[in-house]
């Protein structure tokens, strides 16, 4: 059965990079992490020409409102407070508004324009907002779910049937790991918050790829990987002294059944050893300067979205591809206001340094990241009272993404005067992750794995569009 | 793959004359090819046919398509459209925009197709197995006669046997999941060598420990687990079904059985009403298989959208678990390589319309996001034990009735006496007050808070001398239940208790509450809504809202009548509670008091001289005397305890999801390209894919097809209209698998046109027949494959088998693969001597790193972990956590069961490694293993030198006795840690942990010495081949 993994890469450099065969060894090397990216090895690179090697994903679970970060609806706060027009809702998918009576709520939020480009911001987000002429804001996001847990998964496999890959999962199945000590898709998730989404782990799943893709989770708090660390009594020099009688009993065994297996159960072994050591530096941030713990906002060891793009800023360093954030406040129902300033204040000001502290360090040009939630919400208001929310909306939102041959200072697509509807230059999520894959130099329509009987994309079967739009 | 297909496709040249071309093997070497780059736009889809061609069949292939013009013209490579277009270079077929060109060497084929006359078979999937050539006189199987003569003619050098140890081991992982005993190695060398098999084999099927190993991979396939799946994930109550998986296959339930009520179980019961209760039972809880749906229970949610989704999982699970068919992808259009199309689809799915299971979906916010969460509908399931206490207070309950009926008539002296007492109390007047608390508690019963009863001097008691005085930060209730005294409520009762609310410290609310007819639904508070017990929106018998507090300082006398509370006359109370919210407050008598001294009706009744009575006067005396008479109250009071204790078991039995059926069904339409907004689409009615035939109603008369024809339909022979025969070989296929590490078809989730065609087709079609002749005999069709030749062999390749069969399709020796994951952890736990083998019952929770269950909210989870020896049970046990399946199970690759798996990968990855040197349980495995070896047998045969004790140690977990190399690694390993620890005994402390002192103190052994033991072990239990099945 280890054949399915050999076949699976044989598979990937057949069907992607061009006809080599690969031997056993070679297959062996390239589990994570560790392995060597397929051009490490003496393979070819990439079919096209990369902007972007790396990505940070900055997820704003819950689904953050468009209308009161980056789509300004002035005619939305004239018509505030009254019906909304049946002609925009009428055979619409909607969520907990089924069956309630639709009214039109104004945008909470005050926008100005910013930067030399002049982008339109809303007041929620000004750190973001001084980073306006390297962002470039989407407003026309349309997707195909409307609940989050299915939405996630559209939004992270392009699908909703089970089992299917992660864009993590997929980058590093088409692009390799670039780092020796780490996995090539890590996930952190924050503390702080409203009432937080449930997020699964199968939003990290490689799906039916090898599970050597899958992301891997890191956490802020407590150890920062499974059984990362040593059982109680057993020092890393005692640890050490396992690790090689272990190999050498291996060894041993392979002499006897000539098991090409066991090479590869030895090397990982060592690296988990490794990664016992290199895991918590890379997690301990008190090596920062005061200054950049300062700028995002982190404090060592809280767990918060701050400390995780600092952590971001750190894995990227060391050749993570793909590093998926989480933050979990976002889903308004009710007390928009309240918990925009909530989430903004948590969000705001570290999404910023990371986009600074990047570019300073030369490193924004080949990370792309990308920020937005799973969905976005609805210009009808949801709940009573003097701070009411807004529900669940697939038709039209709102993301940024920034960095990685991503033209700043652009803003693409509109809807329709209240903000529901995309109604220009729209851009469905599969256009979006054929944008992402297109700037990593992967072709959304090359990058195929055959399953069940089909050659699944993580762009699916309908065409798909690269957003050249906003591309540098 | 490619590497492996150009390998096999040479090896028919292997047999043939040098040079001689290799005759064309349609389903073999075609169909793939077309399947893979011509039936996207050339297929079945007709919505997607490009050019109005076809190629799925002969017809339609040699169609002319204009004048003079067809793609294939059989044994005329040039006038073949078809031929003229693969090889145009400027403008090839498939086009360029595909990205998948045809290679050199499918050209080829494709040529040598035309020419030898481009014939069509069926593909072989939708073909009936053949009935069987007669095997050679005395042959069990033919298996060996069939692969010997492969492997002779493609010239591959079978290994050979393997030696007797590595093959008891191979046989124990593969028929129970766990390694053999060292007594178990031992009996097995002492058996002559033509016996081994035969009766190791036997054991083996006959132990419980059978169906736990089936069961893991079954409960892959129907995509069994703890928790909902979708959003909160909630935990959920159907490990029932599980059981009763294992048990299934322990009792060796026929496969046809086996299917029947996992489809249908509800509607087997149905069909004979005459079933056995445990019988009924077992068949209801199979039917759970039609729950194992992955739900969601998120606020918002569209409830067609979710009939749709909930329909599409149950048409993927079905056909893939019973057909290894991806139906499933005719969701949306016709199947771009099967015959299935968007009809059938639907169809299919209709057969799951009558399962009623709607209940969350429809009022999403009531009450469904808690954990374990709610599914209607759910059975109660009766354990045997249960069942049996059940009957016996069924007979007692029928014994004592009979004694109530056996209490003869007063003599007329008695009823004159009677009558003088009742016309005295009558004449007495006033109320009478069943007094239930006072001073004492003496009510008999259970009983459950502080039941002191005392006195402060400056406050003097209401009634009695005493009261107790309740004081509380927050919540408290006092309860007494199951009582002796028990009243029998009449019109007009009322429940009555003093209260004295301290003036400095009063409470938030103050609760009275009845207990009846098993039932605390009886309940008023006075005060706030502090008090959470039974709390609902609207007033109700459960919760009675009966205003402010009464004023502080004083006695006062809470009341309420019982009718109010949900008990009319009639009902019998067997338990009082009194709950305060907060605040210090002395409680004084609780009584019942009932209007007059006797019942209105029966003092109106008793107005008249006894032999002036009307006969309804007369039956009202005779009725209270009864009431009232200690010998009739005492049979009462033993019917009501009975009933009681019935109600208490009844509500202790656990409860399953099972199926139950909607009357009518759901109305099922087409949904045009799977858009389930879209209700234009036809009606349809539950039918089998239109290719593969029609299921046989069981009524004639029936208006449509259901669930249990489906069932029938899979597994009723051909001469019956079923496709038994195919069911047969998908379930052979996956017996194989298991046994031989690579399926007859390799691709076992998928028998379909993009599937991969089996190796060895006229095997799998014979094996398949006789199983389902043998009636779905499911430890004999294993018995007789693990008794070939082909499955003793040794894993190691023989000549260059391994370079002409890499992926060992043709069986020439056997598989070595990593066990799953579940059996992972059952290898170490056995290793240690920790394995529990208690079996059954709700899923078991091994420690797990904290904060895992972080992200999951609706509810926040807190994650407890078993602590007493459950926590050592095997893995196929463990909480299955479909969002945040337990670390060690995914390192080890165990999927999150969202959806069918038929294939589990097997990785090797750094986080496998981390679980194996550092997982908790994996520790105190290697702590069980040190305290083995040096504790010794029990027989006294202790090994005493360290190269004896970690050869037991060795042997233990590996089977086999350690090389004198491997020896000196491990006396090494421990020298070191010896003086490691004795450096440091602090961390010798810390990690023999704190059971050191109960277990080996005393022993002779120091904490140094038994964590160098500990470490070393550690090592044994890290080692590739402690986990591999060679």
């Amino acid at each position: 059965m280890p054949d399915i993994l050999a076949e699976l890469d044989a598979l990937s450099r057949r069907r992607f990079l061009g006809a080599l065969s690969m031997g056993i060894g070679a297959a062996s090397l390239s589990q994570w992490p560790g392995g060597p990216s397929a051009a490490a090895a003496g393979l070819a690179p990439p079919p096209m020409i990369p902007k972007a090697k790396r990505v940070i994903f900055l997820c704003m679970a819950g689904g953050p409102s468009h209308l009161e970060t980056f789509d300004h609806k002035p005619r939305l706060v004239e018509l505030d407070g009254q019906p909304m027009p049946g002609s925009y809702t009428r055979g619409m998918p909607i969520a907990q508004l089924q069956g309630k009576e639709l009214r039109c709520l104004g945008s909470r939020a005050t926008f100005r324009r910013h930067g030399e480009s002049g982008q339109s911001i809303s007041d929620y987000l000004p750190h973001i907002a001084t980073c306006a002429d390297d962002i470039a804001i989407v407003n026309s996001m349309v997707t195909e779910q409307i609940n989050h847990d299915p939405a996630h998964a559209f939004m992270n496999t392009g699908t909703i049937l089970p089992d299917r890959p992660s864009m993590g999962s997929w980058v590093n199945y088409g692009l390799g790991s670039l780092s020796e000590n780490l996995p090539g898709f890590v996930v952190l998730t924050s503390v702080g918050g409203r009432n937080p989404q449930p997020i699964a782990a199968r939003q990290w799943s490689s799906g039916f790829l090898p599970s050597k893709l899958a992301g891997v989770e890191f956490h802020g708090q407590g150890d920062p990987v499974h059984y990362v660390t040593n059982p109680p009594g057993i020092t890393t020099d005692c640890q050490s002294t396992l690790v090689d009688a272990v190999a050498e009993l291996n060894r041993l065994r392979a002499g006897t059944t000539r098991d090409p297996e066991i090479a590869s159960r030895i090397a990982q072994h060592e690296l988990a050893f490794r990664m016992q050591a290199s895991i918590p530096e890379l997690m301990d941030i008190t090596d920062e300067s005061p200054e950049t713990l300062e700028m995002y906002g982190a404090v060592p060891g809280d767990g918060s979205f701050a400390s995780n793009c600092l952590l971001a800023r750190r894995l990227a360093e060391r050749g993570v591809r793909f590093i998926h954030l989480y933050h979990r406040g976002w889903d308004h129902h009710g007390g928009l206001k309240q918990y925009m300033d909530v989430c903004c204040d948590k969000c705001d000001q570290p999404t910023a340094a990371l986009l600074k502290d990047l570019k300073r360090r030369g490193m924004l040009e080949d990370t792309l990241v990308v920020w937005g939630g799973e969905f976005g919400r609805t210009p009808m208001s949801q709940g009573g009272g003097s701070d009411p929310g807004r529900d669940h909306h697939i038709k039209g939102f709102s993301m940024f993404l920034a960095g990685g041959g991503v033209r700043g200072g652009v803003t693409h697509g509109a809807t329709d005067e209240l903000g529901y509807e995309a109604v220009q230059d729209v851009v469905h999520v599969r256009d979006l992750h054929a944008t992402m894959l297109h700037l990593l130099g992967l072709d959304h329509q090359r990058l195929s794995v055959p399953h069940q009987g089909l050659d699944v994309r993580l762009t699916g079967v309908e065409p798909a569009r690269v957003v050249r739009e906003i591309i540098a | 793959m490619e590497r492996l297909a150009v390998i096999l496709a040479s090896l028919p040249f292997v047999a043939s004359a040098p040079g001689a071309p290799p005759p064309v093997d349609f389903t073999r070497d075609v169909r793939p090819i077309l399947s893979r780059k011509c039936f996207a736009c050339h297929g079945l889809d007709a919505a997607a046919l490009e050019a109005d061609l076809s190629l799925v069949d002969f017809a339609s292939a040699t169609r002319e398509l204009a004048p003079g013009i067809a793609a294939i013209v059989p044994g005329d490579l040039d006038a073949s459209e078809l031929w003229r277009r693969v090889t145009d270079a400027a403008d090839p077929m498939p086009p360029r925009r595909a990205h998948d060109p045809l290679t050199d060497s499918e050209i080829d084929t494709l040529r040598r197709w035309i020419e030898s006359g481009a014939s069509y078979r069926p593909h072989w999937a939708y073909v009936v197995p053949a009935e069987p050539t007669p095997g050679a006189p005395g042959e069990a199987t033919p298996v060996d006669r069939i692969l010997d003569g492969a492997h002779a003619s493609l010239g591959l050098d079978s290994s050979e046997r393997s030696d007797p140890v590595t093959l008891l081991r191979r046989l124990s992982f593969d028929l129970t999941g766990l390694p053999p005993t060292p007594a178990e190695i031992d009996a097995f060398l002492a058996l002559p060598p033509a016996q081994r098999m035969p009766r190791t084999v036997d054991r083996l099927l006959a132990s419980p420990h059978f169906g736990e190993r089936l069961a893991v991979r079954w409960l892959d396939l129907v995509r069994y687990a703890d928790t909902v799946g979708y959003h909160g994930d909630q935990e959920h109550r159907v490990w029932p079904y599980r059981d009763w998986v294992i048990r299934a296959f322990n009792e060796d339930m026929p496969f046809d059985r086996f299917t029947r009520w996992q489809l249908a179980g509800d509607l087997v019961a149905e069909a004979d009403p005459g079933l056995p209760d445990d019988v009924r039972q077992d068949a209801l809880v199979a039917s759970g298989y039609n729950r194992l749906v992955q739900t969601s229970h998120e606020g918002g949610l569209q409830l067609k959208e979710y009939r749709a989704i909930y329909m599409a999982d149950r048409v993927r699970n079905a056909s893939e678990v019973w057909m290894a068919a991806t139906v499933g992808c005719a969701q949306c259009h016709d199947h771009k390589y099967d015959p299935y199309t968007h009809v059938d689809y639907h169809a299919f799915g209709a057969f799951f319309a009558d399962i009623d299971d709607e209940a969350h979906l429809r009022n999403p916010y009531d009450g469904y996001n808690t954990s374990p969460t709610r599914r209607e509908p759910e059975m109660r399931v009766t354990t045997p034990a249960a069942r049996e206490r059940l009957r016996e207070i069924e007979r007692r309950r029928i014994e004592a009735e009979g004694s109530l009926l056996a209490i003869g008539a007063p003599t007329p002296e008695m009823e004159a006496a009677w009558e003088r007492t009742l016309q005295s109390r009558i004449a007495e007047g006033g109320d009478r007050v069943l007094t239930w608390v006072d001073d004492t508690l003496d009510t008999g019963g259970t009983r459950s808070g502080d039941w002191t009863f005392g006195r402060d001097p400056s406050i003097p008691a209401r009634s009695g001398s005493t009261y107790r005085t309740q004081t509380s930060e927050g919540l408290v209730q006092h309860y007494t239940v199951d009582t002796d005294r028990r009243v029998r409520v009449e019109s007009g009762s009322v429940l009555e208790a003093w209260i004295r609310i301290d003036p400095d410290d009063p409470p938030r609310a103050v609760m009275l509450q009845a207990h009846a007819s098993g039932s605390w639904e009886h309940r008023v508070r006075w005060g706030d809504d502090s008090i959470p017990y039974g709390r609902t929106d609207q007033d109700s018998p459960g919760y009675r809202r009966r205003g402010r507090l009464p004023a502080t300082g004083v006695w006062h006398r809470l009341e309420i009548p019982l009718d109010e509370i949900g008990l009319p006359a009639g009902s019998r109370i067997d338990g009082v509670a009194f709950t305060q919210h907060g605040g210090k407050v002395l409680w004084d008598a609780a009584s019942v008091r009932h209007p007059g001294p006797v019942p209105p009706e029966v003092a109106e009744a008793a107005g008249r001289p006894p032999g002036d009575r009307s006969p309804d006067a007369r039956r009202i005396i005779e009725e209270h005397r009864r009431a009232t008479d200690p010998v009739v109250i005492a049979i009462d009071t033993t019917i009501e305890r009975l009933d009681a204790e019935r109600l208490a078991l009844e509500s202790m039995q656990p409860t399953t999801l099972y199926t139950r059926r909607l009357d009518p069904p759901r109305e099922v339409r087409v949904m045009p390209r799977g858009d389930w907004l879209d209700e234009s689409g036809p009606v349809v009615e539950p039918a089998v894919p239109v290719f593969l035939g029609e299921v046989v109603r069981r009524d004639p008369d029936a208006i449509r097809a259901d669930r249990l024809d489906l069932a029938n339909w899979l597994v009723a022979p051909a001469t019956e209209g079923g496709v038994g025969p195919m069911t047969a070989r998908v379930f052979v296929n996956r017996i194989w698998t298991m046994l031989f590490g690579e399926g007859i078809c390799p691709s076992e989730e998928d028998f379909g046109g993009q599937g991969r065609p089996p190796t060895h087709p006229e095997l799998l079609d014979l094996l398949a027949i006789d199983f389902m002749e043998s009636g779905w005999n499911v430890k004999r069709l294993i018995r007789r494959l693990v008794l070939t030749d082909a499955y003793a062999r040794s894993s190691v390749p023989a000549g260059d088998t391994a370079a002409l069969d890499p992926g060992n399709l043709h069986f020439a020796r056997q598989a070595r693969h990593r066990l799953d994951a579940e059996f992972v952890r059952d290898t170490a736990l056995h290793a240690g001597g920790l394995l529990d083998t208690g079996r059954g019952g709700p899923s078991i929770k091994p420690p797990q790193p904290p904060g895992l269950y972080r992200h999951l909210n609706f509810p926040p989870r807190r994650y407890e972990p078993d602590t007493d020896r459950s926590q050592w049970r095997r893995g196929v046990y463990v909480h299955w956590q479909r969002q945040f399946l337990h670390p060690m199970l995914k390192a080890f690759d165990a999927p999150n069961r969202e959806s069918c798996t038929a294939t589990r990968p097997v990785s090797n990855t750094p986080l496998a490694a981390l679980v194996l040197m550092n997982d908790p349980v994996f520790v105190a495995a290697a702590r069980g293993l040190a305290a083995r070896v040096l504790e010794g047998p029990s027989d006294g045969s202790a090994p005493t030198s360290d190269h004896d004790r970690l050869a037991r140690a060795w042997r233990i977990t590996l089977s086999r006795n350690p090389s004198d190399s491997e020896l000196m690694v491990l006396s090494g390993l421990l020298d070191r840690a010896r003086t490691t620890f004795e450096e440091h005994p602090e961390n010798a402390r810390t990690l023999v942990g704190a059971d050191f002192t109960k277990n080996m103190h005393g022993r002779g052994v120091t904490a140094i010495e038994f964590a160098a033991w500990i470490h070393t072990c550690r090592a044994i239990l890290n080692l590739h081949e402690t986990y591999t099945r060679e």
